[in-house]
């Protein structure tokens, strides 16, 4: 996503052209799914927080400041809208729903983006299992490329409170991974013994 | 490779395989046009401009003021100089300021007489210093009288706030955000008298300002867009 592209759809935006808005959200579909992908593991949730992300981004795109990078000020109105979902009671019993409408449609055009993470990546797959709060730093830190100072700004927590979540998270996934990597190194030798 | 670098490639392998779904693409472009229509659909019921220029012209008008001799004699006891500013008014321009101070009155409540005495010194000073549109260039304005019709255009827009049913600017920003959104709209306002333009006859178009003059437009325009939203989505989430 290019700042100077963005500057210039949003001053568009501002002039009440349309058009503006359909490009920028083609300039940063992509980048918003992911990271709210990253963040909801479910895909019908995803979209909606994503598609809630750009009626915000409509609604409120007047109050950005220019000094400071778009993608920033995106970034924490989908790490708020997140925040929301996430304290939303209803959605889960809405989302156990539409769980239940997909399987009975079994739809196979559709993809649930990270649940059949495990077969692709092992790393991603322990990533998800790591609690919201662990993942967010995670995310924002190895995905976003965020210093600490400013996953602190964005989730408006202490700095102190981001590395600690930060630290926990990192220590966990190594365990995690040293444990994984120990039992691959074992079974191998297994087989080698059996084969042998 | 340490623990980091490995989370960081497993990102970067991974994020590309999620493709943005075509529900997100269709939500996304309903959700526009259902903002676009709604957006159409907040216009605000009491515009400054708009409703000052009626006043006024409403205050002169012998005819008029015989079909409202309430409204006339509180009105017209104040202003009589303005005949001298305005040639021709009708009786349905005359029938909508009286629907609108009788609305405004309900609305207002006992903050009505208020807000009448703030709209009578409005007019005082649109018909000692505006152009025939009723629109003031305040670049050109004593000092004095500059910061005494800013400070009236401070005073009075919570009441049109209240008037349009939003939440009062003046309540929602901070000291400084008020006084950039009040230097807005008095920005737009001599942008607008310098060019000849009356925003009476519609939304004004940047083709119609000189174009030394549009990118101030553009900025005033913005800044003050930008509190509408604000106070439109605060009353949304009320």
């Amino acid at each position: 996503m290019k700042e100077v592209n963005v500057q210039a759809l949003l001053t568009r935006m501002a002039d009440g052209d349309d058009r503006a808005f359909e490009e920028l959200y083609m300039e940063t579909r992509h980048d918003v799914y992911r990271m709210v992908a990253f963040l909801i593991p479910d895909s019908h949730d995803a979209v909606e927080v994503a598609n809630e992300v750009y009626v915000q981004l409509w609604k409120s795109f007047r109050t950005y400041d220019g000094n400071r990078p778009f993608h920033f000020w995106l970034h924490g109105i989908v790490v708020r809208l997140v925040n929301n979902h996430r304290r939303s009671l209803w959605r889960h019993f809405r989302r156990h729903d539409m769980l239940k409408q997909t399987l009975r449609t079994s739809d196979p055009q559709h993809h649930e983006p990270m649940n059949d993470v495990e077969t692709r990546d092992e790393m991603m797959y322990q990533v998800m299992k790591l609690s919201k709060k662990l993942r967010t730093v995670v995310v924002l830190r190895c995905y976003q490329d965020y210093s600490l100072e400013e996953i602190a700004d964005l989730l408006n927590i202490p700095v102190g409170t981001v590395k600690s979540r930060y630290h926990a998270a990192i220590t966990k996934l190594r365990t995690t991974w040293n444990h994984i990597s120990d039992e691959k190194v074992e079974s191998s030798h297994e087989y080698r013994i059996t084969h042998s | 490779m340490n623990i980091e670098s490995h989370i960081r490639k497993s990102f970067q392998r991974y994020a590309p395989s999620l493709d943005v779904p075509a529900e997100l693409d269709t939500k996304v472009a309903k959700g526009l046009r259902r903002q676009r229509s709604r957006g159409r659909r907040v216009v605000r019921k009491f515009q400054r401009v708009v409703f000052i220029a009626l006043l006024s012209a409403c205050a002169v008008t012998a005819t008029a003021a015989a079909a409202s001799p309430e409204f006339a004699d509180r009105i017209y006891g104040s202003f009589e100089e303005i005949k001298k500013n305005v040639a021709t008014m009708t009786i349905q321009q005359y029938q909508k300021v009286g629907m609108k101070f009788a609305g405004a009155q309900k609305t207002l409540g006992e903050d009505y007489p208020v807000f009448e005495k703030l709209s009578k010194q409005m007019v005082a000073y649109k018909v000692e210093y505006a152009n025939k549109h009723w629109q003031v260039d305040f670049s050109v304005l004593p000092p004095d009288t500059y910061a005494a019709l800013k400070q009236l255009y401070g005073d009075i827009q919570p009441y049109f706030d209240r008037l349009n049913d939003l939440p009062a600017a003046r309540d929602v920003l901070t000291p400084e955000e008020y006084e950039i959104y009040i230097s807005a709209q008095v920005q737009r306002e001599t942008i607008m008298s310098k060019a000849g333009v009356n925003p009476s006859d519609g939304p004004v178009q940047l083709k119609q300002l000189p174009k030394e003059l549009r990118s101030e437009y553009k900025k005033a325009k913005s800044t003050i867009l930008g509190v509408e939203e604000r106070l439109i989505q605060m009353k949304d989430q009320k």
